[in-house]
């Protein structure tokens, strides 16, 4: 069930772009003297206003998806690629109805590289808030 | 938060083909609406059902069925959604239902989660009628 919320790090940006969505888990973290970083993963629907000290909310991916398109008007799309067998995305502008990115591949420098599903949403949901977080 | 999750009518045939995993939510009844909490099908009383959010569900197609839903924008002057299903093992698309020839044609959606709802539906039917 893990792999269905966003990771601690993006969590965190979303919360600064203003993600506060009852959710069905919450971040822990705790950076300790020895600036070791501790983060875990708690599994219980969980409320922005009764969030306790040293966590945040994680949302699910789909949430997370969800909230771009109904605060941001942005629409993503994890799109296959049969050239590269592997996913590609891209996002559009909903209200003006304009691409904002061609579809986007890894690109290790020397070749087009497509990306498993679980990772096209990845990347494309740090586009998404670097968009967001750009404006 | 009801919206993450899957219908009672199509958690009901997805409980039918298999589906057993662990869930954040279940349809206590029919008419009693969704109950939250970390949930497993051997919690489950009586008509309770496990209600698996959307993602959870394609994911399940994708790893059990290999058939891999894809929703897909369209410019049609402002954007609408449709969506096509992919035999993961082949790597053709065996169903496209704006694309796609004759009678699989059922046009656009307004929204993403019409089409989203719509290819989980094309999903469970296509599962549905193999086991048939």
């Amino acid at each position: 069930m893990e792999k269905e919320f966003v990771p601690y790090e993006l969590a965190l940006r979303l919360k600064e772009l203003g993600f506060n969505e009852p959710c069905f888990g919450r971040w822990w973290f705790r950076a300790d003297m020895h600036k070791l970083n501790e983060e875990e993963l708690e599994i219980l629907r969980s409320n922005y206003f009764e969030l306790p000290e040293h966590y945040i909310l994680a949302p699910l991916f789909q949430q997370a998806f969800r909230w771009f398109r109904e605060k941001h008007s942005l629409q993503h799309e994890v799109y296959y690629l049969d050239d590269l067998i592997k996913n590609g995305y891209k996002i559009t502008d909903a209200l003006t109805n304009t691409e904002l990115t061609e579809f986007q591949y890894k690109d290790n420098y020397f070749e087009l590289r497509g990306y498993e599903f679980e990772e096209a949403e990845l990347d494309c949901l740090k586009k998404l808030i670097e968009i967001i977080e750009s404006k | 938060m009801e919206k993450e999750f899957v219908p009672y009518e199509l958690a009901l045939r997805l409980k039918k083909l298999g589906f057993d995993e662990p869930c954040f939510s279940w349809h206590a009844s029919k008419t009693h609406g969704l109950a939250y909490g970390k949930v497993i099908k051997s919690d489950l009383i009586q008509d309770a059902v496990l209600a698996p959010t959307f993602s959870q569900a394609f994911r399940w197609f994708s790893d059990k069925h290999n058939l891999h839903g894809e929703l897909y924008t369209v410019d049609m002057g402002a954007i609408e959604y449709c969506f096509q299903i992919r035999d993961l093992y082949s790597e053709n698309y065996i169903y496209d239902n704006f694309m796609g020839a004759g009678d699989s044609y059922s046009g656009t959606f307004d929204s993403f989660e019409e089409s989203e709802l719509e290819c989980l539906k094309k999903l469970i039917k296509i599962i549905e009628n193999k086991i048939q």
